[in-house]
């Protein structure tokens, strides 16, 4: 009862604050963001520049061959302009990428460097073999220009076929890919949701202190967790209403909601926690702010692993953010694995209350100060 | 030094005025004391006086200058003194002089020699966030002297002090008065105004009420009294005798003749006594 | 006038190198830069990962990895455990005649044709020292995505910029020093032009810093330290407006955290909005000074297109500095 009377102190306190509304406002300013800025889908054509150094004939063919995957099988004759030079080009767009089939080698150098995409030259050797000349910028990894030095070792037509052939075994055939807009909820709702509970359960404790609140709060019957625990409901509820701002109206019920508000309830407490924890070190939010936003930093990188896959060192797992983009992603996917947002939760929810234990102790001692 | 014709001021921008119709003017080498309680519109005034509030509507001149376009230069030649401490607090007592020397044109004092002069010698390279509130106020009546202002504008410059840093600091306002600087003293301590002005102004509601010398308004509103408390048949009485009325006089005689005296007052009016009289308001 | 804006600045840079906020917002900048250089050859080598059985078939494991991340484990089960794990590894195993691909089942289309793709060329004995195709590369050795990261930074800078000068603004109002600063000859221009001073030199240091960091020291520094100029502006005002109206640091620090918002925005808007929709982030002035800092690290782009972008921002910086003006002289008083 006195945790509950104490909470609704803390809510109303809380209402008639900046920051309470500070964070709403900011999550609905993501949700727009999300529905306005982010597409369903990246569009991730690639252009390509193209000259075929080849006798007509050679080079019909080619253009033939790539005019089978063009959208509506038909080119069509552009001028692409660059470095203040003109060029004409035959563009054929397919569904990855805009081929530009002009007529020069300078052409091609030209484009490539001012694009800063691939081109490709194909011109007959002295033997009448078949010659590639790719232009790259400099900066692709060792192994991707490995591959591109090999890619016309054999011919296109066998590789297309045993590529065609190979014998793919997936573990699990129910994965139904997430859009990229919905992909990006996870890192959304993990920043603005959970992980921001740490900065304004210190600004809270900090105007407390600031106001003397605290030094009264000390000579109450009432005990220090009370106090702690019912400002960290109200930085709950905020992180929940954010959260629920910004996945329901792209997810709509498509999601468990239940698993949801438990990951979101658990990361916040464990946040929430940290923040009272570096709070509880210093005497004014200036000098706890460099803790804070240091922390923040860190705890951005795993995100970084989420949008590129093949990033994965092992060292970014142990940072918390980790699990926690995870577990909302396996919540958001369709046919999401149930177990893991399970198990982080309890793994933040255990973590959270060490925390807890731990900063209760410390304030305990330093209430005063 | 001051002039002040027909100054109105409202916060609101509407007939609600903080100063109304507002008259006086300041003499050079005088130090002027402007009484009243608070809300009466002595910061306002002093405000506007200083820049820090604008000029609605009036003349104002100080030290030579329109307030209505107010030249910057004019601020080479006032100090002011707030009576909230306003010094940095994460800077040293020096660094806060040293700094606040440099944004004048002329020539200033030596900021240790002012630190000494208020009392906080040795205190010189402590940070004013650590000052006690006398100490950071000291400071800010020190900092008021650095450009030898010909117009000194000191609000409040005794709050909070004790006696004998009070008394310093009513010296070092004689002193610089005696050297010619015009004070301009806004306060509701009456025996301030009473040591130190020359004339008082009491203003309440935003109106002046009168103007003149304490001396002149003692000898038109007060009352020449002498207390006496005296033994008799084992109790104490006390009784006010007037020094101006005979019968008074000749009793009073009787009483130190007779009688064992324990303590004999004179009784003079006091400006706040005064100040009730005249406007029917305290100055608290 | 000019010796009181030096004054206001020497004082403002002294005290805030004593202060702990200050001297983070210093360094933070410089740890970011040395960071993404750390991790930015990581990041940009994104071949794919592959998962086979060790000794299994030696030959192979060192052809693929002269084309993707190899990792070995003891057996098939390992192998699967590994391809269940949360991040896009693929397992390529032996059967019968030949080998499959394992995979989760929830990767990426081009992750999966890339496993494809390496095992194709496996099979074909397709080696490297038989590679008939030419490389000619222009010498760029910025991959995109350091390109964007140090853009971001030095956006990022800006507004810590002006988040010291909130702070600084801050410090005068709560120790009611500006009033003081008016009963001295100090104009207000002055007093405002020596507030920016610290968090501007703070801001160009850091920028110049971290670009020297992260090796874009053959860039014109001339015209990053523009657009940095001109960005921090923005800055500025939003600091002043801030500090004059927050009441404490926590109220300043949540108001400016807010402008975060539009500078990701514009961020995100030029990166992922498709070319005419871009337009409607033509308002935000983070928009042109990624544009600009993105051409700049690029050594693209000529100085009338430079000017160009800085003159908009400086417009937009004009109109909100004359749309907040009156609040900012306000506060002042």
């Amino acid at each position: 009862m006195k945790l509950l009377s104490s909470f609704k102190k803390e809510l109303i306190l809380a209402s008639r604050g900046f920051y309470f509304y500070v964070e709403l406002v900011f999550a609905l300013v993501l949700l727009a963001v999300l529905l306005f800025a982010i597409p369903q889908n990246f569009s991730s054509t690639s252009t390509e520049y193209l000259f075929f150094n080849l006798p007509q004939e050679g080079k019909g063919i080619f253009i033939n061959n790539i005019l089978k995957d063009d959208l509506d099988t038909k080119s069509e004759m552009v001028e692409v302009e660059a470095s203040g030079k003109t060029f004409n080009a035959e563009l054929i767009v397919t569904d990855e990428s805009e081929i530009y089939i002009v007529d020069s080698e300078e052409a091609v150098r030209t484009l490539a460097d001012s694009e800063k995409v691939i081109g490709a030259v194909i011109e007959l050797d002295d033997n009448n073999q078949l010659h590639y000349k790719y232009y790259l910028q400099g900066y692709e990894s060792t192994r991707l220009k490995n591959l591109i030095s090999i890619l016309q070792n054999e011919s296109t037509d066998v590789l297309e076929e045993r590529f065609e052939n190979q014998d793919v075994r997936p573990l699990s055939t129910d994965y139904e890919p997430l859009t990229d807009r919905e992909n990006t909820i996870p890192p959304l709702i993990a920043f603005s949701g959970s992980l921001m509970g740490m900065f304004i359960m210190a600004s809270y404790i900090f105007l407390d202190k600031k106001e003397g609140v605290i030094e009264a709060y000390a000579v109450t019957a009432s005990s220090v967790w009370r106090y702690l625990m019912s400002k960290i409901f109200v930085v709950l509820l905020t992180s929940v209403v954010s959260g629920l701002i910004i996945i329901m109206p792209v997810m709509g019920f498509r999601i468990n909601y239940g698993l949801l508000l438990l990951l979101l309830l658990t990361t916040g407490f464990f946040a929430s926690s940290l923040g009272l924890l570096i709070a509880s070190f210093y005497d004014n939010l200036v000098k706890a702010f460099g803790v804070i936003y240091l922390l923040v930093f860190l705890l951005m990188v795993p995100s970084i692993a989420y949008f590129i896959p093949g990033w994965d060192p092992v060292w970014i797992k142990i940072i918390p953010s980790y699990p926690l983009l995870q577990g909302f992603k396996e919540i958001i996917l369709p046919n999401g694995n149930i177990a893991y947002p399970l198990i982080t939760s309890a793994g933040f929810l255990a973590v959270g209350i060490i925390l807890f234990t731990i900063t209760n102790t410390r304030f305990k001692k330093t209430l005063s100060v | 030094m001051i002039k002040v014709e027909g100054l109105y001021h409202s916060y609101l921008k509407n007939d609600n005025f903080a100063v109304r119709d507002v008259n006086f003017e300041v003499a050079e080498g005088e130090i002027f004391g402007f009484l009243g309680p608070s809300g009466a519109g002595k910061s306002t005034t002093q405000g506007i006086l200083t820049g820090l509030l604008q000029l609605q509507k009036g003349n104002v001149s100080v030290a030579g200058y329109d307030i209505k376009n107010i030249s910057r230069k004019m601020f080479n030649k006032i100090g002011m003194s707030f009576e909230q401490s306003n010094v940095y607090s994460k800077m040293t007592a020096k660094e806060n002089l040293s700094f606040y020397s440099k944004l004048f044109d002329v020539e200033t004092r030596d900021p240790i020699e002012l630190i000494e002069l208020v009392g906080l010698k040795g205190k010189e390279n402590i940070r004013t966030g650590e000052f006690s509130k006398g100490m950071k106020h000291r400071l800010t009546f020190a900092r008021s002297m650095i450009n030898n202002p010909s117009m000194w504008f000191l609000d409040e410059p005794t709050t909070g002090l004790d006696p004998a840093i009070t008394a310093t600091i009513k010296d070092i306002i004689k002193e610089q008065n005696n050297k010619g600087v015009t004070v301009f003293l806004t306060t509701h301590n009456m025996f301030i105004a009473d040591e130190l002005c020359n004339r008082v102004g009491f203003i309440v509601d935003g109106v002046i009420k009168l103007i003149d010398s304490p001396k002149k308004l003692k000898l038109q509103y007060g009352e020449k009294l002498v207390e006496v408390e005296y033994a008799q048949n084992g109790n104490i009485k006390k009784e006010s005798f007037s020094t101006i009325m005979q019968e008074d006089r000749d009793l009073l005689n009787q009483i130190i003749a007779d009688k064992e005296i324990l303590t004999m007052h004179t009784k003079e009016a006091t400006l706040e006594e005064i100040f009730i009289k005249v406007t029917g308001r305290g100055l608290a | 006038m000019l010796k009181r804006i030096w004054t206001i600045f020497i004082r403002d840079l002294t005290v805030n190198m004593r202060e702990f906020m200050t001297l983070f917002m210093m360094v933070i900048p410089l740890l970011l830069a040395v960071g993404i250089n750390f991790l930015s050859p990581g990041i940009n080598d994104t071949s794919v990962n592959l998962a086979l059985i060790e000794n299994e078939n030696p030959e192979q494991a060192a052809y693929f990895d002269d084309f993707a991340h190899i990792e070995l484990f003891s057996d098939k089960q390992r192998v699967e455990d590994r391809v269940r794990s949360r991040d896009d590894v693929i397992g390529i195993l032996p059967k019968d005649n030949g080998y499959f691909i394992m995979t989760q089942g929830n990767e990426p289309e081009s992750v999966l044709e890339y496993a494809k793709l390496l095992n194709v060329l496996y099979e074909s004995d397709v080696q490297l020292e038989d590679a008939r195709s030419e490389i000619i590369e222009f010498g760029r050795t910025v991959p995109p995505l350091k390109k964007m990261l140090v853009n971001i930074l030095l956006l990022l800078i800006s507004m810590l910029a002006g988040m010291l000068i909130a702070l600084n603004i801050l410090e005068e109002k709560v120790d009611r020093t500006v009033s003081a600063i008016n009963v001295t000859p100090t104009s207000r221009s002055a007093f405002i032009l020596g507030k920016s001073l610290t968090g501007m030199a703070i801001a160009l240091f850091s920028s110049i810093a971290c670009l020297l960091i992260t090796g874009f020291y053959n860039i014109n520094l001339g015209q990053a330290a523009l657009v940095v100029f001109s960005t921090t502006i923005l800055s500025l005002l939003i600091g002043f407006i801030q500090g004059l109206n927050s009441d404490d640091v926590m109220e300043a620090a949540g108001s400016v955290k807010l402008l975060f918002l539009p500078m990701a925005g514009s961020i995100a808007g030029y990166e992922f909005v498709k070319g005419n929709w871009q337009i409607f982030f033509y308002w935000s002035p983070f928009y042109w000074a990624y544009k600009a800092n993105d051409m700049i690290l690029s050594k693209s782009g000529s100085w009338p297109q430079l000017i160009l972008f800085i003159g908009i921002i400086l417009v937009i910086c004009g109109a909100v500095y004359a749309l907040l003006a009156p609040r900012i002289v306000k506060g002042l008083q």
